[in-house]
């Protein structure tokens, strides 16, 4: 779970004005006395337009933003907008390795290797992919909840229950067992016994045992008579497969190896960076065309690695994980704010509660179409491709949207170019009333632009919208809410705007002109800022907005730099920035796409190395 | 033959252990003084605690005393103990100003304050962690429960195995019935025939085997140079071996799990509860986690926390109550997740629970209160009413020595707030069902505060159509809860470091500079709570 240090931006805004903290996203009340307070002297937490624990759902790292689900990871790393004075990435670890920094997000590009631990535990998703490339049969679902580190006894337990399960599993059906034991067994099996530790062992560690981890099983086989009730060669089988599954060289990815390279850190072996590239590309272990390169010690040079990962990312394995970071990056989780999309029935009688699946299932289908087809950043903000049912066609207008059933149908929604003016994102942030242009505005400005505006305090932030009756429009009533300082600082210039421009779509995502209760016109015109430190644009509209973010150079490097965390699995060190550099650069060329992203993630200086990890 | 070679690798002592426990009867067991527990019930966002507290808030209790959201409990009124007077430390703004959530997650069992940025984290361990260390024989962790979304947020996790360290709810069912099967037995609840012997040999022996297999692999990485947090890792993991192997051989596998066990700890008794592999997976099925395909919200997300939270729910009470019986954990909860939308058994809500505690439903709809919240918060409070209910007579149910798994238990409701709305941790409603194995007062409510403290303020906030926020804390009831934890596990019979009964707990001699009044807790426990004070 990567965890959101986003501090550095933070202090780039102080510059441009707005009331992050220098700390970062933990936007702190000024003092302990603070906040309303009623006659009685006790505070008064009127709630309002952001909840202290904002949306349906609380933050998975607090204060991340004011609408992260419990089950959302925050953005791993930022964009450095400008000049950071809080980080001295300068280390260099190639002379000294016991002095790399460890875990210190850095903002800008800084050459050396960041250091990383050697036992990185597989998650979850990767123990599950994992255990069905090996065995063919989907893992019995019996993992403890996942956290990252030094495993705990629930964790161990879990595993321990895990194998013995999938063990029993795979040995009671002739087919999985297949998977397990390439040979069939005569006499006294034996020698298929053997063959199979040497052979499963292999495909479960991603690397050949050692002579003394042989040894090990086929002691276990020696002893058949005292260890099972019967001897027999699946009794032994069984307790050999669930011993491969508890071993920590099958649920870590370890990286032992300590050859020397240049600069001082350690070169990693074939199998270890043949680890790296199929959990990288495919959450999972390696197939067996990689294994083999491995075992022939070809995976030692960029160009050899290049050459696999243009090969896998091929392979149908790698959209899976393309699916699971763009869940990331559009904080679409269970339990979040998009699944748990309701609308008023008695004022969008046409919004189904079922067309929520489906509205998140369009938005999923147009990253992974955008994926597949070769298209790039740009396309994530600007493809038509959509994929409605009859429950969503009605909210996009579609003529007679009954044609459509309940799977979803491909079609060209030119209206609505990119994921941002689908209805999934423009219903899930909205309220169940009305549309929020504050939601909405937040989600572009950070979790697009990358700009982080830091977290309100939840009293200063539950100030309720104004009633005055002047205010015909949710527009002048937003502005009126937010037009004090501190509040100012960061709606006025950077979150309200875009909100504003993304008012042509009401709270179900359909288009909208006027106000629904004074029948005001909306006014969709704002002057929209693209950096943090950038001068305003005038943008007129919705589609004039995602086509500007396309080639926003902010937004490519968030993205861009998203990925580079969620590929190596750490914050950003300066090392991780300079990778950030060279993609950010290539995206904005254009025609890059993003299995051309996911390649060249290959192709960094710290892929290949490792240096120690230095902790407290 | 293979029985000599079996004693000769594990030993005989060892064994003595697993062969015992399988031919024990029950009435020998009986006579061993049954082991304590301490079982938490965790809700969040408060309740209308004008329909929650009963009017009588020091003497016996009677059924027709208890209030409207409790009347449920009738039956088993007089196992009921409700402590009056208690508050939560480090409530927003009176401790910290980090927000009131998190503080209130954090603090509850910790009476510790939260780190300030980040994660907000606990600065301190929880009380259930302490407890598990005394209470546990083997010192295992806490049992801790949920439903819906795994969670690590703050706004979810209310134990701390450590100072910043959050210790996180299972919410799927099947990992805790996996880790139970080894110890439910066979035999018929009539305590007849055990398990052939030589298949919990075997297990022992298999368990020694694979252990030493797993440590090798360990002890290769011992040998290289690594960060210091590797080599924890390992360190960690080495120990947990130790462990696992100390608890196969206590449990040998055969079935009765510790020699605490109830007779009933048998796959039969477990079955007609509900408790089977096939039952408990499809209790699962709602659950979130582990899924890794794309597309995965094909399936409604709210139809998925239905399942979760109505038969995954009570699977999971189902399985505290197992957990209880095989004794395989004396320190467990259920603890409830805050942020969900109630759409099920009969109540169906459009906003979730924290929105509705808030009287608005949808924050940001104006200051206004949505037409009917106050029977919202009703629906809910009587929801959670209905599944503790559920729980203490389940508990009650099941014999243990001369009384009942609950009376030998403390199964204790305790709430996130008071009033969801105020965020008050002043007037909490705590209920405690059970004795604790004869220790705590039974069938009384008992004002610790020594004056009135009243039903609260809840059903003062939404008197027209606008929310008047702020008017729905209680007056009163300002004594820290830490007590209540000292008395706890002074009733447990638990040692303070040092020795002798618990004085304090948490930040006690010091506020971290929070409160600036040198303590953040007050010494000492509640005698009248104990069934002699």
């Amino acid at each position: 779970m990567n965890t959101g240090k986003i501090g550095l931006i933070a202090a780039a805004l102080l510059a441009a004005g707005c009331s992050g903290s220098g700390e970062g996203e933990d936007w702190m009340p000024p003092s302990n006395t603070a906040g309303p307070v009623d006659s009685a002297g006790n505070p008064v937490l009127p709630p309002g337009e952001t909840p202290d624990t904002p949306g349906v759902s609380p933050g998975a790292t607090a204060g991340v933003s004011p609408d992260d689900p419990p089950g959302a990871t925050g953005a791993t790393a930022g964009v450095d907008p400008g000049v950071n004075p809080n980080v001295d990435p300068g280390v260099n670890p190639g002379t000294e390795p016991d002095s790399t920094p460890t875990n210190t997000p850095a903002s800008k590009c800084a050459p050396g290797l960041p250091a990383t631990s050697q036992l990185p535990r597989l998650t979850n998703a990767q123990y599950e992919r994992t255990v069905y490339d090996l065995l063919g049969t989907a893992s019995p679902g019996l993992l403890a909840t996942e956290q990252e580190g030094t495993i705990t006894k629930s964790i161990w337990d879990a595993y321990q229950s895990s194998a013995n399960t999938l063990a029993a599993t795979v040995m009671a059906d002739p087919a999985l067992k297949a998977n397990f034991m390439k040979c069939t067994p005569s006499g006294d099996g034996a020698a298929c016994l053997s063959e199979t530790i040497a052979d499963f062992g292999r495909r479960a560690y991603r690397r050949p045992l050692t002579a003394d981890e042989i040894a090990g099983y086929e002691a276990l086989v020696s002893q058949r008579d005292e260890l099972t009730e019967t001897g027999s060669v699946d009794e032994v089988a069984q307790l050999i497969l669930a011993t491969f599954l508890k071993s920590p060289s099958f649920l870590q990815r370890a990286e032992l190896s300590e050859t020397p390279d240049p600069s001082g850190a350690f070169k990693l072996s074939s199998h270890e960076v043949a680890s790296r590239l199929s959990y990288m590309l495919w959450g999972s272990m390696p197939d067996e065309e990689l294994m083999a390169v491995a075992d022939a010690d070809m995976l030692q040079s960029k160009d050899q690695v290049l050459e696999q990962a243009r090969r896998m990312v091929q392979d149908p394995k790698v959209r899976d994980v393309a699916a699971e970071f763009h869940r990331e990056y559009l904080h679409l989780s269970f339990g979040g704010r998009w699944d748990s999309t309701r609308k008023d029935a008695s004022l969008f009688p046409d919004f189904e509660e079922q067309a929520v699946p489906d509205m998140i299932n369009e938005t999923e289908m147009l990253f992974d179409e955008v994926f597949t087809s070769g298209g790039g950043f740009q396309d994530l903000m600007t493809s038509t491709v959509g994929f409605v049912t009859s429950r969503t066609a009605a909210l996009y207008g579609l003529p007679n949207p009954e044609q459509y059933g309940d799977t979803p149908t491909r079609v060209e929604l030119p209206d609505r170019p990119g994921f941002l003016t689908r209805i999934g994102f423009l219903a899930a942030y909205s309220n169940q009333t009305r549309n929020n242009p504050i939601l909405r505005g937040t989600f572009i400005t950070k979790d697009i632009l990358g700009i982080n505006p830091g977290t309100p305090d939840p009293d200063v932030a539950n100030t309720p919208l104004p009633s005055d009756p002047g205010l015909d429009t949710l527009r002048k009533k937003v502005e009126a809410m937010t037009s004090a300082s501190p509040c100012s600082n960061c709606h006025e210039p950077f979150i309200n705007p875009p909100g504003f421009v993304m008012e042509a779509y009401d709270s179900t995502g359909a288009l909208q002109t006027t106000e629904r209760d004074t029948g005001a016109p909306i006014d969709t015109v704002a002057d929209v800022r693209f950096s943090a430190s950038g001068e305003a644009e005038t943008i007129t509209g919705p589609i004039e907005l995602v086509t500007r973010l396309a080639t926003a150079a902010e937004a490519q490097r968030f993205y861009a730099a998203k990925w580079v965390g969620y590929a190596y699995q750490r914050e950003l060190t300066g090392p991780d920035q300079c990778a950030v550099d060279q993609l950010s650069a290539q995206v904005a060329e254009g025609g890059y796409s993003l299995q051309d992203l996911l390649t060249d993630l290959t192709q960094t200086d710290s892929f290949l190395t490792r240096a120690l990890e230095v902790t407290q | 033959m293979k029985r000599r070679i079996f004693l000769q690798g594990v030993g005989g002592a060892a064994l003595a252990t697993p062969f015992l426990s399988s031919f024990v009867s029950s009435t020998a067991r009986a006579q061993t003084a049954p082991p304590v527990r301490n079982i938490l019930f965790f809700t969040h966002n408060g309740c209308n605690t004008n329909r929650w507290f009963p009017a009588i808030e020091n003497g016996p209790l009677t059924a027709a005393d208890l209030s409207p959201t409790l009347a449920p409990l009738g039956d088993v009124v007089d196992k009921l103990l409700l402590p009056r007077g208690f508050k939560s430390l480090n409530e927003y703004f009176a401790g910290q100003s980090v927000d009131p959530h998190n503080q209130a997650m954090g603090t509850k069992l910790t009476c510790a304050p939260i780190q300030e940025s980040g994660d907000n984290y606990a600065l301190g361990m929880s009380v259930d962690h302490e407890m598990a260390k005394q209470m546990n024989p083997d010192g295992a962790s806490p049992l801790l429960l949920s439903v819906g979304q795994r969670s690590t947020s703050i706004k979810e996790v209310v134990s701390f195995s450590a100072p910043e360290t959050a210790y996180v709810s299972e919410v799927n069912p099947s990992v805790v019935y996996s880790q139970l099967t080894g110890v439910l037995s066979n035999a018929s609840s009539g305590g007849g025939v055990p398990e052939p012997v030589t298949e919990a040999d075997y297990r022992v022996l298999q368990g020694r085997s694979v252990l030493d297999l797993v440590e090798n692999d360990l002890k290769r990485y011992q040998a290289r140079n690594m960060s210091m947090s590797d080599k924890q890792k390992v360190e960690v993991w080495l120990e947990l071996l130790r462990e696992t192997e100390t608890n196969i051989v206590n449990m040998g596998g055969a079935g009765g799990g510790s020699a605490m066990a109830t007779a009933s700890c048998t796959n039969d008794f477990a079955a007609g509860m509900g408790v089977t592999e096939a039952e408990v997976a499809a209790a699962g099925t709602g659950v979130s986690g582990n899924r890794s395909g794309a597309f995965v919200f094909a399936q409604s997300g709210s139809d998925a926390l239905t399942q979760s939270f109505t038969v995954g729910g009570d699977m999971m009470l189902n399985l505290i109550a197992l957990s209880a019986i095989c004794d395989t954990n004396r320190v467990m909860g259920m603890i409830y997740p805050g942020y969900v939308i109630f759409d099920w058994d009969g109540v169906h809500h459009q906003y979730d629970h924290h929105g509705i505690s808030h009287r608005s439903g949808d924050l940001g709809v104006d200051n206004s209160c949505v037409s009917g919240v106050m029977e919202m918060i009703n629906e809910i409070d009587n929801w959670y009413a209905g599944k503790f209910t559920k729980l203490v007579k389940l508990l009650d149910s099941i014999p243990e020595g001369d009384r009942t798994v609950l009376d030998n238990s403390a199964t204790i409701w305790l709430p996130e707030l008071s009033d969801g709305d105020a965020h008050n941790q002043n007037n909490l409603p705590i209920l405690i069902a059970g004795s604790a194995g004869g220790k705590l007062k039974q069938g009384m409510a008992v004002n610790v505060e020594g004056r009135d403290i009243g039903q609260g303020n809840s059903e003062s906030g939404c008197t027209d159509t606008m929310n008047t926020s702020g008017n729905t804390r209680s007056q009163g009831g300002n004594v820290p809860i830490n007590k209540l934890y000292c008395t706890l596990m002074n009733a447990y019979g638990m040692t303070a470091p040092g020795g002798g009964e618990w004085t304090e707990w948490g930040y006690a001699d010091n506020d971290a500079g929070i409160t600036g009044n040198g303590g953040f807790t007050n010494p000492g426990e509640v005698s009248e709570l104990k069934a002699n004070g």
